[in-house]
């Protein structure tokens, strides 16, 4: 299972810190 | 969309940060949104280097990922990296649909990886020029 954050600044700060991409997918959430 | 197969699962808890954004949060505006879904592979400065737009089986979306990520990695100047991806991408599956744009890559990532390797380079060219003839990535290929 993915757990995905749902917040940019998160998502960032963690490829920041990991060096890893962001994979962002972009939906029409419920 | 493909996420719960397990080597999608695998490739993106081990290798990506996740983000997963409602096409009305803020920051999608940023990213020049036409269709959904699409995913996009950013890095840390916020930089885009791909992009796919609606959902792919899971086996596409495993080179989608190799593709992106190598993108990335060239552009840090991992260029090993990228070629390691690329060539993993074409051992995985040697016949899938993006082949031919991943062994388009795989010869620049090799040719940067090589310090300019020329024959690296048309080594994979040579490759997609003979298997893929009238691929628009066969096309790019300089005469």
């Amino acid at each position: 299972m993915i757990t995905w954050l749902h917040d940019w600044d998160e998502a960032i700060a963690h490829a920041k810190k990991s060096d890893r991409p962001v994979l962002i997918d972009v939906e029409k959430e419920q | 969309m493909t996420y719960p197969h397990p080597a999608i699962i695998a490739a993106v808890t081990t290798r990506f940060v996740p983000l997963k954004l409602d096409y009305r949060d803020p920051h999608v505006r940023a990213l020049n949104l036409i269709w959904l879904p699409t995913i996009y592979i950013l890095d840390k400065r916020e930089v885009i280097h791909y992009t796919s737009v609606n959902s792919l089986p899971p086996e596409d979306l495993l080179d989608v990922l190799d593709l992106g990520e190598a993108h990335l990695r060239m552009k840090q100047g991992k260029s090993d990296v990228a070629a390691s991806l690329l060539t993993a991408a074409l051992a995985r599956r040697p016949d899938g649909p993006l082949i031919d744009e991943v062994l388009y890559w795989s010869g620049i990532a090799r040719y940067f990886a090589g310090g300019h390797d020329h024959a690296a380079r048309d080594d994979a060219w040579s490759d997609l020029r003979s298997r893929y003839p009238e691929s628009i990535w066969t096309h790019r290929i300089p005469e």
